[in-house]
């Protein structure tokens, strides 16, 4: 099913059009090469009863693919990232890519919620973001090359020298986003990374962003609730309409989440190189209403 | 001028004390016995500096009530310390011994002063421990309270990123500075007191100790001594809280300026 999507930006429009896709994208037999879940469910006892946030939720995010999380709060969106980071344990299946044959796990980078709390407030940001390198104590000269390589693919111009006490909420997170991607990451999570970043900044971390996924080979997933951030930076977005939710359409008494293609990526490659609103009355943006609606696809 | 003591309200209060003070002193509203003026007092505090006076100034006798103190608390900060983290990083061990605590906390140190007096043959020794075994118990919850508390969302991200564990630990132990800040500064004062109230208890051999001169000076109605004792204690728990608050700040990165 294809949906249509046209943006003006300075008279001229653009097709933003996403496709929805087939689930899963393939069996997760490649898993060297991809971030995938397999029929994944958390639920939590409340009392005598099973309360079920997300059931049978199968995806598969390639490498130098980004995966967006989009839907209400409270659906579970932060739940399943810390599935997908093995923080929280879940009913089935995980596997993430390794690099070669040697390595034993996937190195992951992680962007938490609460960003700002997640900085030692008596290091730099610099020292921070060190400490969290796969060899903090190894050739300081290579690590330091590390984080400004993260820091310049993001296009930023952080003091890394200062204290977080002495910086903003939106500093603070690109410090995050410098530490995630700094680590070289085969998987990168990051639950609503640009939330903080003003209007400028957005558009230029969206773009390293992106083509960092994409050069990096970087299986990602973020929760975004910025519909611009989904066009600019997602190649597949996953519509979550309510708790509990599954991808699978035969599990009845579920909201169904449906999985999109941003088909705008593929025809334009970089929508980030001309930035615009997102028009909120556009198909595109209709199309996810219905999905988040429990409307579509059925 | 207004601006400047404005900026500094410390000042401004020890001022109106002290000016208080000397009127209550002067009108004799409080007899001589119960009050001395602050001038009998600097007076005394003067004399104290005169090398003729050096044996039995009452610095000299503050200076070794604050040794034993400073002893008594350094034991029970690293002793403290060490088993906090154990208990911190333990959680099933930390709730076993959490009651002990809590009731080894509730019972007042000089309770256990007679006994420590015993066994360690009426010596320094029994002062110290006194005061050690006073401070120990806040010391070590402080500590792992700390551990406990600390933030899940580092926690999660220093597992995620599959941080070493001497790193984490060391992360760990950085974060629950301003628990440990909180218990050092507390058990400070908790020393200073077991010290002062143990010495007016009973008098240590070598005679030097400022419970015992304030508790002698009262008996002997030398008022002005009596609250010099004071004014040194008081001066010196003050400097020490504002000097551990200091380094706390300077640790905690807010007193660090834009490069």
């Amino acid at each position: 099913m294809l949906i249509g999507m046209h943006a003006v930006s300075d008279g001229r429009v653009r097709d933003l059009s996403a496709q929805e896709t087939a689930l899963p994208l393939s069996l997760p037999k490649a898993s060297v090469q991809a971030l995938w879940a397999r029929e994944v469910g958390f639920s939590y006892a409340r009392g005598n009863t099973r309360v079920h946030v997300f059931r049978d939720v199968t995806l598969e995010i390639p490498r130098g693919k980004a995966l967006g999380l989009f839907g209400p709060n409270g659906t579970g969106k932060t739940t399943l990232m810390r599935a997908l980071s093995r923080l929280q344990p879940v009913d089935g299946e995980i596997g993430s890519p390794t690099r070669g044959e040697a390595a034993r796990s996937s190195t992951i980078g992680y962007v938490p919620q609460g960003y700002a709390r997640s900085f030692y407030p008596w290091a730099s940001l610099e020292t921070n973001i060190l400490m969290h390198l796969p060899d903090p104590f190894g050739s300081a000269k290579r690590n330091r090359q590390a984080v400004r390589d993260a820091h310049d693919s993001l296009g930023l111009s952080l003091d890394l020298r200062l204290r977080p006490a002495q910086c903003s909420g939106g500093m603070i997170q690109q410090a995050a986003l410098i530490r995630a991607l700094a680590r070289r990451p085969d998987v990168l999570i990051a639950d609503e990374p640009f939330s903080a970043l003003d209007f400028e900044v957005a558009a230029r971390v969206r773009e390293g962003f992106r083509r960092a996924v994409s050069d990096q080979g970087i299986c990602a997933v973020l929760a975004l609730h910025d519909l611009q951030d989904i066009v600019e930076v997602c190649d597949l977005v996953l519509a979550i309409p309510g708790r509990p939710y599954t991808t699978n359409p035969q599990l009845e008494g579920h909201f169904r989440a449906h999985l999109f293609e941003n088909r705008s990526r593929v025809l334009h490659g970089s929508p980030a190189a001309a930035s615009s609103g997102v028009r909120t009355d556009s198909p595109f943006v209709a199309a996810l209403s219905k999905a988040l609606a429990g409307e579509h696809g059925e | 001028m207004t601006r400047w003591l404005g900026q500094r309200p410390v000042i401004v209060s020890i001022a109106l004390l002290l000016l208080t003070w000397a009127l209550v002193a002067r009108a004799g509203w409080i007899g001589k016995t119960l009050l001395a003026s602050p001038e009998e007092v600097l007076g005394v505090l003067a004399r104290a500096w005169h090398p003729a006076d050096s044996g039995q100034a009452v610095y000299t006798h503050a200076l070794h009530t604050i040794g034993r103190a400073l002893a008594g608390w350094a034991i029970a900060l690293v002793g403290g310390g060490i088993l906090g983290l154990l208990l911190g990083f333990n959680p099933r061990a930390y709730r076993a011994t959490e009651p002990l605590l809590e009731f080894a906390r509730a019972v007042p140190p000089i309770m256990a002063f007679p006994l420590f007096l015993v066994a360690f043959d009426f010596g320094t020794a029994a002062f110290v421990w006194t005061i050690a075994v006073g401070c120990l118990p806040i010391m070590v919850l402080a500590v792992a309270r700390g551990i406990q508390g600390l933030d899940r969302t580092r926690q999660d991200l220093l597992a995620v990123h599959d941080v070493s564990r001497p790193l984490r630990t060391v992360a760990s132990i950085v974060e629950i500075m301003p628990s440990t800040f909180f218990g050092a500064r507390l058990t400070l004062s908790i020393s200073l007191i077991v010290a002062v109230v143990t010495e007016m208890v009973f008098s240590p051999r070598s005679g030097f100790a400022v419970g015992a001169l304030a508790k002698d000076s009262q008996i002997s109605f030398d008022t002005p001594t009596f609250f010099a004792c004071i004014v040194v204690i008081g001066t010196y728990g003050y400097a020490m809280n504002a000097v551990m608050r200091r380094v706390e700040w300077r640790l905690s990165g807010e007193g660090r300026r834009a490069p």
